[in-house]
């Protein structure tokens, strides 16, 4: 029962901290909070179940999804973010909830609102470790997201553009004296951001099914823990979906699993009145 | 080298340039003094790109900029140190100068920097530490070093001197000087007028947005606004 619901945990752990990601890159070079980003989420698992449904293989179908979804992101903020550069945030704010509706009901026209469920090659197998039974497609989004993880850590840390975004989100004017297209700064932040995020809908689409509105709450958990990892802090935002997850699942069990999304919530607004600047904090020391 | 004809340059109604004229030659070093908000960043920031003029034109080797975006007039061999240096605090002395090389081939980055933190031995030793926990002048010198790793042509250069001491002023404007020497072209305002009006063969006066005199470093020094405002 213990381990039952710490893997429970962990998995919805790592959906939620996929999420964060998007969030708090995002919030680094833009200083907003993207709430489209939970459609980018349904965007890409959309996509995804649409391949499939043209048969295509499924690795192909999954990373067409993934692929989207930057797509989707990159769009966003072309079409509309970049032309709200120096508009107030709360206009900004504004219109990400737009997008966000405008999109729900674009799939809702296109795909309809029966829930399906993507397929995976894993959903019906299982690991036996010890006496425990563990569904492998569990294995299979713990595996991508340290995967995923440790990607974006050498890209965020050992590349030139990793280290573009990361001064962007320091100063932004200043990264344009460097001779960086800060724009191009931005559009790539969105694009990972965004991939990273619709990877986290394909892999709870063969679990918690795909519908127009299933970005909602995954985009409400997410940004929960963008916020307990101190928004702009990426690897704070990994451990704070983590540790999200891990702490619904128990509540979930041993409480009762109608109290799940409460508990989330109740954290939430526990750091926003006791932490405002997260668990794990941002530093920003700058001598003038 | 650069040209900059009648610009003026507004903040909303405010107007913080008024029809400013200047030239810089290569290989020159030109200052440019005045009070506090007389418009000396808001030039730079034109001349950048980070502001745009409301009238006028900035040539830079006879092309018109005033449409150039920052980072390409970086790759077209002109950079700012801003005033309040800006470095990227929470990124290592070492990667602030890498990035200063974005433009550069991957390969040539590091050994840039090498180059460039050779007037800067403090830089070297503290090429893993954050640079926000640099001191003010150290700070000032990563921003210089920075700037150089493309080796620009022309160096515009705000404020080098806020907020050092004596000492450290005088360090600043050695590493400076011995990059005019190396052949960079450079733009200077300093608070510090009598160091600025030293450092330069020639030199412009800003007051309130207009162009109140100009005059070689000699002709500034008798000049009589100068002795007044800035000398004492
Ligand atoms: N962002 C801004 N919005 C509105 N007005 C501004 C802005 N920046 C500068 N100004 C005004 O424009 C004028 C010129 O400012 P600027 O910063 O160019 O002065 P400066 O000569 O560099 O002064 P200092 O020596 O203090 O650095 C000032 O009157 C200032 O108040
Ligand atoms: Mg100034």
């Amino acid at each position: 029962m213990f381990f039952d619901q710490l893997i429970n945990g962990i998995v919805l752990g790592s959906i939620y901290a996929l999420m964060a990601i998007g969030y708090t890159m995002v919030w680094n070079v833009l200083r907003f909070i993207n709430f489209a980003h939970g459609e980018v989420y349904m965007g890409g698992a959309f996509v995804s179940l649409y391949l499939l449904l043209l048969d295509t293989p499924i690795w192909l179908a999954y990373l067409g999804g993934v692929l989207a979804g930057a797509l989707l992101g990159y769009l966003m903020e072309k079409a509309v973010y970049m032309r709200m550069r120096n508009a107030p945030k709360l206009n900004l704010l504004i219109a990400a909830i737009g997008i966000s509706i405008f999109l729900q009901n674009l799939a809702q026209y296109i795909w309809g609102a029966t829930p399906e469920r993507l397929t995976s090659p894993f959903l019906y197998k299982n690991i036996q470790i010890g006496d425990m039974m563990i569904n492998q497609h569990y294995i299979f989004i713990i595996i991508l997201t340290i995967l995923v993880m440790m990607v974006l850590e050498l890209f965020m840390n050992r590349t030139i553009m990793g280290k573009a975004v990361q001064a962007a989100s320091q100063n932004i004017s200043a990264t344009q004296l460097m001779g960086i297209n800060a724009n191009k700064v931005i559009s790539v932040t969105f694009a990972i951001g965004s991939a990273v995020g619709a990877l986290a809908g394909i892999l709870v689409g063969p679990v918690f099914l795909v519908y127009p509105t299933m970005g909602i709450f995954a985009g409400l958990k997410g940004f929960t823990a963008s916020v307990m990892g101190g928004m702009g802090n990426i690897p704070g935002a990994m451990v704070a979906g983590l540790l999200l997850g891990i702490i619904e699942s128990f509540a979930a069990g041993f409480i009762s699993s109608g109290y799940r999304d409460a508990v989330a919530m109740v954290i939430l607004l526990f750091i926003l009145l006791v932490r405002p600047q997260g668990i794990f904090g941002k530093i920003i020391q700058q001598k003038v | 080298m650069l040209r900059v004809q009648n610009i003026s340059t507004y903040y909303g109604q405010i107007c913080a340039l008024d029809n400013v004229s200047l030239k810089i030659e290569e290989n020159e070093a030109v200052s440019v003094i005045g009070a506090n908000g007389a418009g000396k960043s808001t030039l730079l920031k034109t001349i950048i790109g980070e502001l745009r003029p409301k009238s006028g034109d900035i040539l830079l080797n006879g092309q018109s900029i005033i449409h150039e975006k920052t980072f390409k007039l970086v790759s077209r061999g002109m950079t700012l140190v801003p005033e309040g240096r800006h470095v990227f605090p929470l990124l290592s002395v070492w990667d602030n100068l890498i990035l200063g090389g974005y433009t550069l081939p991957a390969k040539e980055r590091q050994q840039r920097a090498e180059e460039v933190t050779e007037p800067f031995p403090i830089l070297r030793d503290r090429k893993n530490q954050l640079a926000g926990l640099l001191s003010g002048g150290e700070q000032q010198m990563l921003a210089i070093a920075r700037a150089m790793m493309t080796a620009p042509k022309l160096l515009l250069l705000d404020e080098p001197s806020m907020g050092l001491s004596p000492k450290l002023v005088l360090e600043v404007y050695d590493k400076i000087t011995e990059l005019h020497m190396q052949g960079t072209t450079i733009l200077l305002v300093d608070q510090n007028a009598e160091m600025a009006i030293d450092f330069c063969s020639r030199g412009y006066v800003l007051m309130a947005g207009r162009l109140a005199g100009a005059g070689t470093k000699e002709e500034l020094k008798q000049s009589e606004i100068v002795q007044r405002s800035y000398l004492g």
